[in-house]
């Protein structure tokens, strides 16, 4: 029985796992980063993407507080359900990005401590790794605030 | 006043800001014994007219948006019913309607502004970009701003 596509996503604490349908593209090249003033410093900055600006967030800084490893991929995502169809976003990644089946059989077990809960789901293990979900509403919360 | 189709290239902590200039009366260059600095990042401004009876609170653009403050020299004052306002920044120049470039919507992600970002678009075809500022939500910000510190 086929499982939910995903992809995993490593960060420098934990590896995301994400629905597939989420993820507009994994960009192999660490992109041309500009900053941006009146962020958050969770907010790595801005680069262009198929022409469009798109923000950088970096997971760590947003959910452990930690100082984000060198990332060497980005993966960007499709915008958030209800924001404009430009408002494409991206996670600086720090390992291989993989596609694989969550089998329905995949277990949830406990959300690792090294990330807040806040923005994250649950967990599920599959072939003995633990991987994270993150929760969509809670980023939307943070990135879009009042808006 | 300013042409109101106008637009305002602004200079400030390294960036490049493009702002609408309906709302903006005039552009003043003063030297920096001009402002007094009443706190971090805000000044008084002195004799804007010669009618004036009181000083212009200035609000530096860097104090709002965490950009790194350099010399304050330019002012845009600002429009208001109620009272007058005005915004500092390294360098502001003044681009005819006929110059404006092109702007590109963005909602840069988590902005640290009450209310959202001010920032939003940016012009793709100038280098560096210019971050595209919403002048009326910039405005209610540095109202906000301002009255936190009684100007």
């Amino acid at each position: 029985m086929p499982g939910i596509p995903a992809v995993i996503v490593p960060t420098g604490i934990v590896t995301l796992v994400v629905p597939s349908a989420a993820v507009a593209e994994i960009v192999s090249n660490p992109p041309d980063v500009k900053p941006l003033p009146a962020v958050e410093p969770w907010v790595l900055g801005y680069f262009r993407w198929r022409n469009y600006p798109v923000t950088l967030v970096s997971f760590e800084r947003l959910a452990a507080d930690r100082e984000m490893a060198q990332f060497n991929r980005v993966c960007v995502f499709y915008p958030l359900p209800g924001r404009e169809p430009f408002d494409y976003f991206a996670l600086g990644m720090n390992g291989e990005p993989r596609s694989l089946e969550i089998p329905d059989s995949a277990g949830a077990v406990s959300i690792p401590p090294e990330v807040s809960n806040r923005f994250v789901a649950g967990a599920v293990a599959v072939d003995d790794r633990t991987l994270v979900i993150p929760d969509f509403d809670a980023l939307k919360s943070a990135f879009y605030p009042d808006r | 006043m300013l042409d109101q189709r106008a637009f305002l290239r602004i200079r400030e902590g390294g960036f490049a800001f493009l702002l609408a200039a309906d709302q903006a009366v005039s552009i003043e260059r003063r030297n920096r014994g001009a402002f007094e600095p009443v706190g971090d990042g805000l000044a008084l401004l002195a004799a804007w007219q010669p009618a004036d009876d009181g000083r212009i609170p200035v609000l530096r653009l860097s104090l709002l948006l965490g950009t790194p403050a350099a010399d304050w020299e330019y002012a845009i004052m600002l429009s208001d019913d109620s009272r007058r306002l005005a915004l500092a920044a390294e360098h502001v120049y003044l681009i005819p309607e006929h110059e404006k470039p092109a702007i590109q919507s963005f909602n840069p992600a988590g902005s640290t502004l009450p209310g959202g970002a001010v920032i939003t678009g940016l012009c793709p075809q100038t280098e560096p970009e210019y971050l595209v500022l919403d002048m009326p939500r910039l405005q209610r910000c540095l109202r906000r701003a301002a009255a936190a510190v009684g100007l």
